[in-house]
């Protein structure tokens, strides 16, 4: 099939995707709503009708608990995809997904300081301190990578780059194993085990926004961005040949990319997968110049994160499933068949 | 056109060639020679302003290439790397295409002035119906014959050659400098094949342990004794209609 169509149908596919699993997601859950209920909350919020039916419970669950929570896990999942991209893009490695730089860890650093030690934060609400905690581990974490990998000149070779982001996140690592062993209790390893496999159970509209926001200003990079990143296919000397400044792009992507990601696992955690397979998955269907392959992961990252977030709280009664494993389960197989299909073709 | 003053070039500290003056002939194809690591690359990279000298200037019409913003250096010169790869699933128009991007403005939707740019550039360089073909599937030939329509796609110039031959059989080496001769353009290849040199080239420069050892009109520079030094081989050279190099390992 030509691409082009291609893409067209599968950008048309994940939308309705999107749009299904959003009213799904709004009616869904320990109270169920109707599909009649969810839209008339929906038509009353957005001032399309007077809402006279609408109950206050309703409103409140439907508007104020379940839609931040929809628009946080499509945000983050389109934002985990994108990114995913276009570290895979810069490296050229098929391996590198958003928590490249050791921001997972570093956030787990952040995150098992205020849990284990219960360190709290000047100027910080008490509700905000581990997602202040968590972005600042993240950020400092990107911040000894990077400066691990940079070359005398301000290179930042890939490879280096890569070495230095597990070396890092194995030093985390450690920290965090010796920080619940030694010093936690044992309900807070649960806590912190929890929250390492990530949870949207916390987004309210505020955060909610903040993701929104976070995702559209790399959006609107990213979309300056596509003809630099398609040059890098044929590695970096041939990238500089076509006139893209190397080193200035691949700083101002990683560091973009890494604030991104930070931000998304302040709020809800590291959430694997995602931000690995979706590109793949997107590359196997619709080809890799960017311009297709940044807006199609976007659309396919927010709709397996809203999936995946759906599943994890209303597959069992009363009891969330942390999304990592949602995601690890929906997205490893289909990479595996995609990947099995693409070898029997080739 | 592309003129090196005094330049060098080190890796970790070690240099990697020095003192290289050397000057161009426009619209002509000229061949770097010289032995593995005599700096042959290291030159051709210097010329396009993929590296940056560590001492000396390199001149595009009396222009400093340093101070010339990438994308304007990008638009005059075109390089074919040795033994470009990817591992991405690519159409072959798109690769070719790849070679617009320093002609077309980064924002989104932005439209190529040239629409026909991409069709020329995959005609001058015999790859029109591998249009539709992947990457993957490519011979070697093809995908530097794919290669060379991406930088005719730039427009370029000056169109620098890394090797462009190395496993080319003997029909499609000829057919490739042919084609390359008819450009019309200014043309540096790095060759290793004498006898491809002396039948395409007018000037050649001759690399020898890091620096410029001559330069000039063929005839002028490539004498038996020039390759005895050089190469380390003994070679009768036999001045017909077309320069002929003929060695026989004393």
């Amino acid at each position: 099939m030509d691409r082009r169509l291609g893409a067209a149908l599968l950008g048309a596919v994940l939308v309705a995707v999107i749009v299904t699993a959003t009213a799904v997601a709004l009616g869904a859950g320990s109270a169920e709503l109707s599909l009649r209920d969810v839209v008339d909350v929906v038509q009353r919020r957005l001032a399309l009708s007077p809402g006279e039916n609408v109950t206050v419970l309703a409103d409140r669950i439907v508007w104020e608990l379940r839609m931040p929570r929809v628009i946080g896990a499509l945000s983050v999942g389109a934002a985990l995809a994108i990114c995913g991209v276009v570290l895979q893009s810069l490296t050229r490695n098929e391996l590198a997904d958003p928590y490249l730089l050791g921001i997972s860890s570093g956030a787990s650093v952040g995150a098992v300081t205020v849990l284990v030690f219960g360190v709290t934060l000047p100027f910080t609400p008490p509700h905000l301190t581990l997602t202040v905690a968590a972005f600042t581990g993240a950020i400092a974490a990107m911040a000894v990578v990077l400066g691990m990998a940079t070359g005398r000149s301000g290179s930042l070779p890939p490879g280096r780059t890569i070495l230095a982001g597990v070396a890092v996140g194995q030093l985390c690592g450690a920290f965090t194993s010796l920080a619940i062993m030694v010093f936690g209790a044992r309900e807070v390893s649960r806590q912190v085990m929890t929250w390492t496999l990530g949870s949207f159970a916390g987004v309210r509209w505020p955060s909610a926004a903040i993701m929104v926001a976070a995702l559209a200003a790399s959006l609107l990079v990213l979309l300056f961005a596509t003809q630099a990143l398609d040059a890098f296919a044929f590695g970096e000397t041939s990238a500089r040949s076509l006139g893209i400044n190397v080193v200035a792009t691949r700083w101002g992507l990683l560091i973009l990319t890494a604030l991104i990601t930070a931000t998304t696992v302040a709020f809800v955690g590291p959430i694997g997968f995602v931000g690995l397979t979706v590109p793949h998955l997107v590359r196997i269907a619709t080809g890799s110049l960017h311009r297709t392959l940044l807006p199609l992961s976007a659309l396919a990252g927010g709709a397996l994160m809203l999936v995946a977030d759906t599943l994890a709280r209303s597959l069992r009664q009363g009891v969330e499933i942390p999304i990592g494993i949602i995601t690890a389960t929906i997205g490893a197989p289909v990479l595996v068949y995609l990947l099995r299909r693409q070898a029997a073709r080739s | 056109m592309i003129r090196l003053e005094k330049v060098a070039w080190e890796a970790d500290g070690r240099r990697i060639v020095s003192d290289i003056t050397l000057e161009f002939a426009p619209r002509t194809l000229t061949a770097l020679v010289g032995p593995n690591g005599s700096g042959k690359t290291t030159v051709l990279h210097l010329a396009a302003g993929l590296r940056v000298p560590a001492a000396g200037r390199v001149f595009l019409d009396d222009v400093p290439l340093a101070s010339l913003p990438a994308k304007q250096r990008a638009r005059q010169i075109a390089v074919v790397e040795q033994h470009p790869s990817t591992d991405l699933d690519l159409a072959v128009r798109d690769v070719v295409a790849l070679g617009r991007i320093p002609h077309i403005g980064a924002w989104p939707g932005a439209r190529d002035r040239d629409p026909n740019a991409v069709d020329e550039a995959m005609e001058a360089a015999a790859v029109t119906h591998l249009a539709k073909r992947r990457w993957p599937t490519l011979s070697g030939g093809e995908r530097q014959r794919v290669h060379l329509a991406r930088a005719l796609a730039q427009q370029p110039r000056v169109l620098l050659l890394d090797e462009p031959t190395n496993h080319l059989d003997l029909s499609h080496q000829l057919d490739f400098l042919e084609r390359v001769n008819r450009l019309g353009i200014t043309v540096i290849a790095v060759l290793h094949d004498l006898d491809l040199t002396a039948a395409f080239c007018r000037d050649v420069a001759v690399m020898h342990e890091g620096r410029l050892h001559s330069q000039g009109a063929i005839e002028d520079v490539l004498t038996s004794e020039l390759i005895d030094e050089v190469f380390d081989v003994r070679a009768a050279v036999v001045v017909d209609d077309r320069m002929r190099v003929n060695w026989s390992r004393a």
